[in-house]
């Protein structure tokens, strides 16, 4: 009974990887990405290029609901794929397609995340609404907003911002680095600050944390502000990238920023998130499409394969028969 | 009180040479006891002792390395788990709380009544439940609509007592009682063990654990001691007192003398301008209290009476960036200082189960573990470093904080708020379903705080622990009832007074 361990050494570096909640992501990930190269024939590297470079998109989003599901109290933001839109519309707007805007546009596109992420964290944490209808009603609002505005809004992004999201430097996407670089930032912010440390807390007891002087709301509005802003920046990128904001530009990373958080090792449940394992979930979600399409399967059978993946990912991380060291 | 005669009638279970391993550690090893029909016996033993292992081998939660248990003239292999307790006729209390805090209480009742079904289920469940609940403590106040959630964790101890008695598909005949008591206050324990008693006179058996050594001495007939896994004695408790269970337990007779010179300890008298300054006004008797540093004082009285609402309250007036008192329903508070908080409540209130210990310490204290947001390695591990060897825990602070003993678990809570060096260090029942050595730390720690200057309020049920205390609040309805000097605190006092004493007893204190 007294388990009487004495005390650890650092773990070998060998033990660390595979407990790591994110290994059946990354594995599921590399098998992909072999089998994508090998049907597409693309050349191994270029396959990897193009799909981190995509992927990032939901690396950005994938990391904000990563904190706001991480702080707990069944956190989720459902209102990312219109805080999307309604940035890359008035991101769009304000940049009209001149480079003497990208700035003040980019400002703008994450002053919109801000504002919603606001609202959201009045709602839940003041008015009291479970995140997932809070964040929803938020949405739905926003939507309305799209709709007005898009049908007279003609503005495009920068061709400065384009060329970030689509251009190459050597043999790396530029966007890609940004990405990677995005996700060190927030893995420290998570890992090695207070506020991360109170994240985490918060989403493994609130009533703990509380105690110990912390306040949960003030951490999880935080979360929510984080979530939005980062939601407003993508979309504004995104819009760089078609040429333009659409109104379905935002929508398939409503359930697929939660997905990647999942897939990723991070607890649904909050307290315990890992950051780089939204990269494992975004590439395998976005490699997986990328092999779909150029295997040429129906739209159908590309949805069952997706499925399907995620059950196996899920399954391989959570059995505990898998994850003996 | 004790049962006597119980070696007279029929053996209802027998244990044989069980043996359990936990990778390098023997747990249980070669244990035997035997337990007759009506009977009530205890296991008594540290944190660690192999006194839940044991426990579980033979309900059949655990599959055991060797031995036998017969139960009721059937014998079975303690090596094969078994999938239901309850069919063989066995009842459990567990240590940890288990019940879901989402449920009501009717319908908390109907998961452990298989028998209520139909429209009317939840009804069914909870007049079973209610009746039980009632004959077991009196008085209890629990209403069928409330959530599990919003009791207190002794209401909800009296719920999961109360529905390991209720009638089930195979009637019970033996009921295993993990810390069944470690949250109810002394009059709920002594109507529990009443009600035991006479479920006993029918012929229904149960085995005790609990670290309340004079609760067994007064109401179990026999008692198993355990030490590293091995039933090392067996005692009949009219004969034992707390010291020879103590010695029979192996604590050190360091131990015993320690505790014997604690409440002759005097503490040097702290100046009365010190900087923490702690009001505790009664609303309804006007009376005003004024705690100094340097003082511990503890909040009695039965569990339930506000206690919980006063140290909540210190808490959130510390803290406040708005000045002015905080309010419970009968107290205005104010506090002139910072606070750190201990809970009792460990799993819910206290541990944060994902980390390891070294985190679980640094939590309350990351502000001055960071500059300018970034946490510093090297000043966490510096401040855990420091307080490891105070506190005496096995193990590194690496170690997940789960795979810790719930004793164990409480020094590095204890270890959280002292590291954080407040005025006032607040404490919500902080010895709950620890051993006694274990407390013996936690007091030795309390007396060197409070000998450094810091204030200490420390609300705790068992009445006992409060004559470590300068002055002592009783509660009774949210009211302070009497103010008792340290030496005045005897349980006797205590007791009397919440129940008994009258508000007007306030006059004079302070």
């Amino acid at each position: 009974m007294t388990a009487t361990l004495a005390a650890p050494s650092r773990e070998p570096v060998l033990t660390k990887i595979t407990r790591s909640p994110a290994l059946p992501a990354f594995v599921g990930a590399l098998v992909i990405w072999l089998a994508t190269w090998l049907v597409s024939g693309n050349g191994l590297w270029g396959t990897l290029a193009i799909g981190a470079s995509v992927a990032t998109y939901l690396v950005m989003v994938g990391i904000g609901q990563l904190f706001v599901i991480t702080s707990g109290n069944g956190g989720i933001d459902l209102s990312v794929p219109f805080v999307m839109t309604i940035s890359a519309y008035l991101g769009s707007q304000v940049m009209n397609g001149d480079d003497g805007n990208l700035v003040l546009g980019l400002i703008v596109a994450i002053a919109v995340g801000i504002g919603a992420g606001l609202v959201n964290a009045l709602l839940v944490e003041v008015v009291g609404m479970p995140p997932l209808v809070g964040t929803l009603a938020v949405g739905f609002t926003i939507q309305t907003a799209i709709l007005v505005f898009s049908s007279n809004s003609t503005g495009v992004p920068s061709p400065g911002l384009s060329s970030f999201v689509d251009g190459n430097w050597g043999p790396f996407p530029i966007f890609a680095i940004f990405g990677v670089l995005l996700t060190i930032v927030f893995a420290v912010l998570l890992k090695r600050t207070s506020y991360g440390r109170r994240t985490e807390a918060v989403g493994q007891s609130a009533t703990a944390a509380r105690l110990a002087g912390i306040d949960p709301r003030l951490v999880r509005a935080a979360a929510f502000v984080l979530s939005a802003a980062l939601a407003g920046l993508a979309g504004i990128l995104l819009a760089a990238h078609a040429g333009g904001p659409s109104l379905e530009l935002g929508t398939p990373f409503q359930l697929e920023s939660i997905a990647v958080v999942v897939l990723g090792g991070s607890l649904i449940a909050g307290g315990r998130g890992v950051v780089p394992g939204v990269w494992a979930g975004a590439m395998l979600l976005t490699l997986l499409v990328t092999l779909v399409n150029v295997a040429h399967v129906s739209s159908a059978v590309q949805n069952i394969v997706e499925g399907l993946l995620i059950v196996v990912v899920l399954a391989v991380a959570r059995n505990p028969v898998f994850r003996k060291s | 009180m004790t049962t006597g005669g119980g070696d007279m009638s029929e053996t209802l279970l027998s244990v044989e040479g069980v043996t359990k391993r936990f990778g390098s550690t023997l747990a249980v090893d070669d244990a035997a006891f035997r337990l007759a029909r009506g009977e009530l016996i205890g296991i008594a033993g540290h944190n660690g002792a192999g006194k839940s292992t044991v426990l579980n081998v033979v309900t059949g939660r655990l599959a055991g390395d060797a031995g036998t248990v017969t139960l009721d003239g059937t014998t079975r292999d303690a090596t094969v788990p078994v999938a239901s307790a309850d069919a063989l006729g066995i009842r459990i209390v567990f240590q940890e709380l288990s019940l879901c805090p989402a449920l009501r209480v009717d319908e908390t009742a109907a998961v452990f009544d298989r028998s209520a079904r139909g429209t009317s289920w939840r009804t069914a469940a909870w007049n079973h439940l209610q009746t039980v609940l009632d004959e077991m403590f009196p008085g209890h106040g629990i209403r069928r609509q409330q959530q599990i959630r919003d009791l207190s964790i002794a209401r909800r101890q009296m719920i999961e007592c109360a529905a390991a008695m209720l009638p089930g598909e195979v009637p019970a005949k033996l009921v295993i009682l993990d810390e069944p008591t470690s949250s109810l206050d002394a009059s709920s324990t002594e109507s529990f063990y009443a009600y035991l008693h006479r479920r006993a006179a029918e012929g229904l058996s149960a085995i005790v654990t609990t670290h309340r050594l004079h609760e067994m001495i007064d109401n179990l007939s026999r008692l198993y001691i355990m030490r590293d896994g091995r039933i090392v004695s067996e005692e009949v408790a009219a004969t034992s007192t707390k010291e020879s269970l103590v010695a029979a337990m192996g604590i050190g007779g360091h131990e015993a003398a320690r505790e014997r010179t604690v409440s002759d300890v005097e503490r040097p008298p702290v100046p009365g301008d010190a900087p923490v300054r702690v009001h505790i006004g009664d609303r309804a008797t006007g009376a005003e209290i004024e705690l100094r540093a340097g003082e511990i004082i503890g909040l009695g009285g039965l569990e339930g009476h506000g206690q919980v609402a006063v140290l909540e309250a210190l808490a959130k007036a510390a803290r406040s960036r708005l000045p002015g008192p905080k309010r419970t329903l009968r107290q205005d508070v104010t506090v002139d200082g910072t606070v750190a908080y201990v809970s009792g409540d460990r799993g819910d209130r206290g541990i944060f189960r994902y980390w390891d210990v070294g985190q679980n310490v640094t939590i309350a204290n990351l502000k001055r573990l960071s500059t300018a947001g970034f946490l510093s390695r090297g000043a966490e591990r510096r401040l855990v470093d420091g307080w490891w060897p105070k506190l005496g825990i096995k193990g590194g602070p690496e170690d997940p904080i789960v795979s810790l003993s719930g004793g164990t678990q409480q020094k590095a809570l204890m270890a959280r708020a002292m590291a954080e060096d407040s005025d006032l260090l607040l404490l919500e029942d902080p010895t709950r379903g620890v051993d006694q050595s274990t407390k013996e730390d936690v007091y030795a720690l309390l007396r060197r705080q409070a000998a450094e200057g810091q204030c200490v309020v420390w609300y705790s049920t068992e009445n006992e622990e409060l004559r470590h205390c300068d002055r002592v609040l009783v509660f009774r309805s949210n009211e302070i009832v009497a103010v008792l000097a340290g030496s005045e605190a005897t349980e006797d006092a205590i007791l009397s007074s919440s129940f008994a004493g009258a508000p007007s007893s306030l006059s004079g204190a302070s």
